[in-house]
């Protein structure tokens, strides 16, 4: 009789597997159906040749703030995106983007060597890069450890800048050109947010100035790539924001004196004397106009 | 000893270390990030680039990368052994005039690295090919020295 | 006495005292007797006080109408006594009531004063008191007459030195007796008074007696003279008794001899015949064999020669005729300390009384406590021996009780007196005695009894060491026999002449009486070895005549109602442990205590500034699952693992009521299991509660429960193979530790020694015997596939995952074997591949033109066959490359569509920052971070590994199906979200509860079966050193020292020699 018992018990819980598998088996169907799907997001673009040969146009943030740290421009916490925001990324748009502001955060942290600070933000870009599928771009435990001395920077800034390099091109080759484009929109949204509010002092300020007005063109090829993806809601809206930035930017004139290059060659190495100049000519005004553009927009990103 | 251990974890991190990959492609990096020496890594892009064909333009392929006045940037390519094509690289600035070129065609000479001391912003175009229009594999790299 | 019966006594004797001549001094002096032999000196006082009172009473109404006749105070009298004996009709009991009208008549006596009156007196007291006429005159003449033919009724008993003349009363000759005794007895209300008339000093239960006083001989009486045999309850009783069950069994030992496993001879040429109706001793020095002779001849053991024969039924071979007549009550308490003397007694009868109700069976208790004497303590817990509630011969009574309500025709019992006083030994034996009366035959082992306890037993059977059987007999010849082969003076004397005793000791002494040296130091050799004391008595012994009687045995015990057995040990144990407060409060509490500890430590804000607890963060969720595992292991173990080792000795005496194992073990799992569901739901709902784990509690709850239920069984077993608390709370962690190791939760699969299975595709063997990683795996895996959250995105993510892993990692993996092939061959190498990696391009391909995408892609590469060491070229390596980008292109595109497809769908639930707010609670509050890298690997260090020829995926594990399709390929990699059964997906969650409930059904045959003793045993018995008789389990060490010190005192011979 407790035979019997007992095989009831296991019958009720086969049937009880039907069931759930019943109720699985309805949502694989759909998820499958997507396979042969025929709809297709982003048709109108530039082709991707065009866009791996643009996206690079976008400077790397070690650059800009690498400047800031050799013109003495003190670091500042309260300029990074704060860690704990990572939560609140929902969707491919906003952890794109965010992915972007983080490497900037990451970059301009190390180039400061604030490294120990910077494992939150590892673990963010872990994170963020793992839900966009792309983690294998980074050695999280390399990093991990290498962050733990201040000696490793210039290691953790390699391994970080080819990480989002080859990451890019690898979105690209996918056709998830769009992730690649705001992941760099992202970076450079960040940078020039730090550069325009990175505290400047009269010494350095003129130098500053002069790398936030060069950006005018860095936006112009940014939007160029964007406006590819126009026809996206959350596309728009950015590239919308990023006009008013664009309309302060407007305000600056770049000139240029080409001259033909020098070449002096020793040991193997090819110097370049570049005897070309350009002149840029942008207000304070202009500055803190372009500072409260883009704020607004940054903000709006890492929200 | 620092840059020992970034090229063992850098092999590590390709996939699963596989003996049977080829040295074109992420493993050519590895091998010419030796040549950055104290300058700070930028940019790089892989080249690989069939043979010219007859009657076809040489094949080449080009990358836009902004760069600031005041900067120092270091500038090289390494090819990969088993390809026989040798990379030479060209810098254009947003006019179009040509910089410079990795490639002295009065001595049929290769520069294997290229200072370049930027005094006028702006977006420069990079571009690639191979020498003579052979097959080859290479990276190019963009870094900023100190 | 009770104190109503003393005060109406007191009431009633005044009334009579008074009538016609008044109080007499005699009669005060027989009150103040009377009193002081019922009460303290001070309670006498008040009482006398009392008795004067009412006389005084009696004189003042008197005194008020001094010119009333005489006549009409006596009738006033009447009324009086008619209004006090209805008023103690009301409050006593028909047996005191017959108590106070013998005090009555006694009182009379005292001065031999029965005048009309007084006799009217009593008669009306009777008349109302409902007391038959034929007792009544029993009565009468019982108090009154004291000469021999006066008293020839049946109702009396007479014991004197005289030869009996009566026909009608019954005798008991005492030829060393002054006078006489009168014994009556009433039988409506079973009582017996005593009284006697004569000079010898007697002793009445250890006091004194006086002549001509009447006493109460109550059950368990003795009467000692200084000379000549004792009186017993038992030997009066069996005078009246005269329907007395006839001899129906027959009981012969023929030859029987033991060896035990070790070699060790138990018992030798063990023989005997006995009838019903007789106790029979065994006795023997320690370790002589007397247990183990008991279990032969009550069949727990199998002798090794010769045969136990009851009605010419072989007892050993022909078990099941004779089941049930057979009792056996070992040394041990069998009692349930936490029920009460009736309760203990109640589940008893009951399992033996199956198709009785349970208000006969109640009857049956009440009736069995009253001749046991316990009935004024049956609401009494019995406690345990440590913390005593009742005394130890209560409790041994009780013991004999348990196996006594059945009713066995042959009763055996172990060493029932050791550890009880003498009074209560006497008592005992005395039960026992009286049991005989009814028939029974009565094995007895005993050790040192005293005298009277030895003179008690109808034969004694002596062992001497090695189970050699000295002596058989009658006991009082056993001294006399013993002390002529001895030499001794007086040895045709058995007991004292002065004071009757026997004295077992000295029998043993002579037994064992050693050579003593010349300077009076002994030797360490018996003066006669136990062969030689055998010898003799070959010698002395007459065998009797065989007894060839063929009887029908009395009925044996039906087999039947095994519901109504569960029922009864259901019942039996719930109420034994609903009484034990502390066990039910600690089982209540341990669970949500442990909850609450666990959880509350565990419950943590990973971002302290902000101050608020938010599930998705929490890392503890994964050693959460963990925790609960293996407190459902513990706590089910701990419930269970002494309950059988508890009973054992209960369960020893319930196998001769032919109950079945299977009602007692389905009884104790389903207590055990509603236990284990309490404490699950309790840990469930205050761990989860704590942790913000929503839903599911019916899902943690099943499983919990499940792990719990098979620990319970786990413990069952354990607790029914070992034999010590000790041993089973040591076996306790061997059960535990692998399988917290084991869980895949502390340590990963893939980081185990390899030789175990380490590091493969699937869980390693070892693991899968593991419930722990089944309810572990079960847990997490369905933590993560079926929170409200992931549960909306899972298959949706289940095939971005799939089409990632292939389009990141499997491919491109698979395209540098054949990377590597072409730039070999191209620079001319001979052997570009190695075979090994074409076979292994062959498998996955043809796995990949298999698997559950091709159908929708519909991409193959044709002929596998060509992808093999000797086929494969250039040509094929050009194809392998087509068609690996063609595969690239499609799960590039899939991806790009599943995860678009996904991002639009979460797109759209924030498009609004309200509809963002809420979603990300909703996040938060299901999803769980720390346990999605876990359940998706995401710390693998190699994404995929290569096996053999075979890539093994090692990211997003809970995402990947298991790939074997065969018959029985369930077993599958860690996390699966399914498993394969007959080529059927079962998802993990239920698959994994069935695999637990299966080794809790094996756990349960292994129980029923006992496998795990009976392995044990095997062990042992290979190992030849330790006895393995589990009947001798209290003896073991006894016997081994006994070993130890015998060679001991060999070797100290040779080196003194």
């Amino acid at each position: 009789m407790k035979k019997q018992k007992t095989i009831l018990v296991i019958l009720l819980l086969i049937l009880g597997q039907f069931i759930a598998g019943c109720q699985q088996g309805q949502q694989r169907q759909e998820a499958t159906d997507l396979l042969s799907d025929s709809f297709r997001d982003g048709d109108l673009r530039l082709n991707d040749a065009m866009i791996k040969e643009m996206i690079s146009s976008v400077p790397n943030p070690l650059e800009i703030t690498s400047i800031l740290q050799r013109t003495g421009v003190v670091y500042s916490q309260d300029l990074l995106n704060p860690a704990g925001n990572v939560n609140d990324y929902n969707t491919n748009f906003q952890r794109a983007l965010n992915l972007g502001v983080y490497g900037t955060d990451l970059i301009y942290m190390n180039i400061y060597e604030r490294t120990v600070a910077t494992l939150r933000y590892l673990s963010n870009l872990r994170e963020l890069a793992s839900d966009l599928r792309v983690e294998q771009f980074f050695d999280y435990t390399t990093l991990n450890r290498l962050s733990e001395s201040s000696k490793n920077v210039d290691s953790v800034l390699y391994i970080t800048n080819t990480g989002f390099d080859k990451m890019s091109r690898y979105l690209i080759d996918q056709e998830r050109s769009h992730i690649a484009i705001l992941i760099s929109a992202g970076t450079w949204i960040e940078s020039l947010y730090i550069a325009t509010h990175a505290p400047t002092t009269a010494a350095n300020k003129e130098t500053i100035n002069k790398r936030i007005g060069e950006q005018k063109k860095v936006l112009d090829n940014l939007l160029l790539l964007m406006n590819s993806y126009g026809q996206n809601s959350n596309f728009d809206e950015l590239i919308k924001d990023l006009m008013t930035v664009k309309k302060e930017f407007d305000n600056v004139t770049i000139t240029y004196q080409y001259a033909e290059p020098s070449i002096i060659e020793s040991d193997g190495t090819l110097v370049v004397v570049d005897n070309s100049r350009s002149i840029v000519d942008i207000s304070d005004e202009t500055v803190k106009n372009i500072a409260s553009a883009i704020a607004v927009v940054r903000n709006k990103v890492i929200e | 000893m620092k840059k020992y251990f970034i090229l063992f974890s850098l092999i590590f991190l390709v996939l699963s270390a596989n003996k049977s990959f080829s040295q074109c492609g992420d493993a050519l990096l590895e091998i010419c990030h030796g040549k950055l020496e104290n300058a700070r890594f930028i940019k790089s892009w892989p080249i690989q680039l069939p043979a010219r064909a007859r009657g076809e333009t040489l094949p080449q392929v080009s990358f836009k990368l902004p760069l600031t006045s005041g900067n120092t940037y270091k500038i090289f390519a390494c090819d990969a052994s088993e390809y026989p094509g040798k990379v030479i690289v060209s810098i254009r600035n947003q006019n179009d005039d040509l910089v410079v070129t990795s490639y002295v065609v009065e001595q049929n000479r290769h520069i294997p690295v290229i200072m370049f001391p930027v005094s006028m912003s702006g977006i420069y175009t990079f571009s690639f090919y191979f020498q003579d229009g052979k097959e080859g594999c290479a990276v190019g790299v963009v870094s900023v020295a100190d | 006495m009770s104190e109503e019966i003393l005060k109406a006594l007191m009431q009633l004797f005044a009334i009579i005292a008074r009538q016609d001549v008044g109080l007499s001094h005699g009669e005060r002096g027989f009150v103040e007797s009377f009193l002081k032999q019922q009460l303290s000196e001070s309670s006498v006082n008040e009482y006398l006080r009392l008795f004067d009172g009412y006389i005084e009473q009696e004189v003042k109404t008197r005194e008020e109408k001094p010119g009333s006749e005489v006549r009409l105070t006596s009738v006033k009298d009447s009324v009086k006594i008619l209004g006090i004996a209805k008023k103690i009709n009301r409050t006593l009991t028909q047996k005191q009531k017959v108590v106070v009208l013998v005090r009555l008549f006694e009182l009379m006596n005292s001065d031999q004063n029965f005048t009309s009156q007084r006799m009217a007196i009593i008669d009306t007291t009777a008349e109302v008191f409902n007391i038959n006429k034929q007792e009544y005159r029993a009565i009468s003449s019982f108090v009154i007459r004291n000469k021999s033919e006066e008293l020839d009724i049946p109702e009396i008993l007479i014991s004197q030195s005289q030869p009996n003349k009566n026909t009608n009363s019954r005798f008991i000759h005492s030829p060393q007796l002054n006078g006489r005794i009168i014994i009556l007895r009433v039988k409506s209300v079973d009582l017996y008074f005593f009284k006697y008339s004569g000079h010898t000093e007697l002793f009445i239960n250890g006091l004194p007696l006086k002549a001509n006083r009447i006493y109460n001989f109550a059950n368990g009486s003795v009467v000692k003279q200084p000379m000549g045999k004792s009186i017993f309850y038992t030997d009066i009783a069996a005078k009246f008794i005269s329907d007395s069950a006839e001899s129906n069994v027959y009981f012969k030992v023929e030859n029987v001899s033991h060896t035990f496993t070790n070699g060790c001879k138990g018992l030798e040429n063990i023989n005997l015949q006995e009838i019903s109706g007789k106790m029979v001793a065994i006795m023997g020095s320690s370790g002589s064999g007397k247990t183990t002779l008991l279990n032969v001849l009550s069949g727990v053991e199998n002798p090794t020669q010769g045969k136990v024969i009851i009605n010419d039924i072989n007892l050993h071979s022909d078990k099941e005729k004779i089941k049930g007549i057979i009792g056996y009550i070992p040394q041990d308490d069998l009692l349930i300390e936490e029920l009460t003397v009736y309760e203990n007694l109640f589940y008893s009868t009951m399992l033996v009384f199956r198709d009785h109700t349970s208000m006969q069976i109640a009857e049956k208790v009440d009736k069995m406590l009253t001749s046991l004497g316990l009935l004024y303590i049956k609401e009494l817990k019995v406690g345990n021996p440590m913390n005593k509630k009742i005394s130890g011969g209560q409790r041994k009574r009780l013991n004999i009780g348990l196996e006594l309500i059945r009713e066995p025709s042959v009763l055996f019992i172990d060493e029932p007196t050791s550890g009880l006083s003498s009074r209560d030994s006497e008592n005992v034996i005395e039960l026992l005695r009286e049991l005989t009366l009814r028939g029974k035959l009565i094995f007895v082992v005993i050790h040192q009894p005293s005298s009277e306890i030895f003179k008690m037993f109808d034969k004694v059977v002596i062992l001497d060491e090695g189970g050699v059987q000295i002596y058989y007999g009658n006991p009082v010849e056993a001294a006399i026999y013993f002390k002529k082969i001895d030499n001794q003076i007086n040895s045709d004397v058995g007991e004292c002449p002065k004071c009757g005793n026997v004295n077992p000791e000295a029998i043993f002494n002579i037994i064992e009486s050693q050579i003593v040296d010349e300077y009076g130091k002994s030797t360490g050799f018996r003066k006669v070895q136990p062969l030689e004391w055998a010898r003799y008595f070959k010698n002395f012994h007459r065998p009797e005549s065989p007894i060839e009687k063929k009887v029908d045995l009395p009925g044996t015990l039906m087999k039947q109602g095994w519901w109504r057995q569960v029922n009864i040990y259901f019942r039996r144990d719930i109420s034994s442990k609903l009484a034990n407060k502390q066990y039910i409060l600690l089982n209540l509490l341990e669970a949500p205590i442990l909850a609450f500890l666990l959880a509350y430590i565990i419950r943590y804000i990973d971002d302290p500034a902000s101050g608020v607890y938010i599930f998705r963060e929490n890392a503890n969720i994964m050693p959460y699952l963990f925790m609960c595992t293996i407190v459902a292991l513990f706590t089910g173990l701990i419930v269970s693992a002494e309950e059988i080792y508890k009973d054992r000795k209960i369960l020893k005496r319930e196998s001769f009521l032919n109950l079945s194992r299977s009602s007692y073990l389905l009884s104790k799992v389903s207590i055990l299991f509603m236990i284990s569901a309490m404490q699950a739901i309790l840990f469930i709902w205050v761990g989860n509660s704590i942790l913000g784990i929503k839903g599911m509690y019916f899902e943690y709850w099943l499983i919990f429960f499940s792990v719990a239920a098979l620990a319970n069984i786990m413990g069952l077993n354990i607790s029914s193979a070992f034999n010590s608390a000790v041993t089973i709370y040591i076996i306790i962690p061997f059960l535990i530790i692998p399988q917290m190791v084991l869980t895949g939760a502390l340590f990963s699969f893939d980081r185990i020694n390899y030789n175990l299975g380490g590091g493969r595709e699937k869980v390693p063997v070892i693991a899968e015997i593991m419930p722990s990683r089944w309810a572990f795996e079960a847990l997490a895996v369905n933590q993560f596939m079926n929170n409200d959250y992931e549960k909306h995105f899972y298959e949706l993510r289940k095939m971005e995952s799939a089409f990632n892993f292939k389009n990141v990692y499997y491919i491109p993996e698979l395209k540098g074997y054949v990377e590597t092939y072409k730039s070999k061959f191209l620079a001319g190498d001979t052997n570009p591949l190695a075979e090994a990696d074409i076979t292994l391009l062959q498998n996955e391909i043809s796995k990949e033109n298999n698997s559950f995408y091709a159908e929708h892609h519909q991409i193959f590469f044709d002929d596998v066959s060509r992808i093999s060491p000797e086929n494969f070229n250039m040509e094929t390596a050009e194809e392998i490359f087509l068609y690996f980008a063609q595969l690239e292109n499609f799960y590039r595109e899939s991806f790009n569509r599943v995860n678009g497809h996904i991002d639009r769908q979460i797109s759209e639930m924030v498009s609004t920052p309200e509809m963002r707010k809420e979603y990300q609670q909703w996040f938060d509050k299901h999803y769980n971070s720390p346990l999605a890298a876990f359940a998706k690997n995401t710390f693998a260090p190699l994404p995929l590994v290569r096996l053999g020829n075979k890539l093994v995926q090692k990211i997003d594990p809970v995402y990947l199906d298991p790939s074997n399709q065969k018959l029985l390929g369930f077993r599958s990699h860690f996390m699966a979200p399914n498993k394969n059964l007959a080529g059927k997906l079962i998802p993990t969650f239920y698959f994994n509860i069935a695999i637990i409930w299966f080794f809790t059904v094996i756990a349960y045959f292994a129980l029923y079966f006992d496998i795990l003793k009976k392995m044990l045993l095997l062990f042992e018995r290979k190992d030849g050193k330790m006895q393995t008789s589990i009947n001798k389990n209290g003896k073991t060490t006894d016997t081994r020292l006994r070993f130890i010190n015998s060679t001991e005192n060999e070797k100290i011979l040779l080196n003194t020699n």
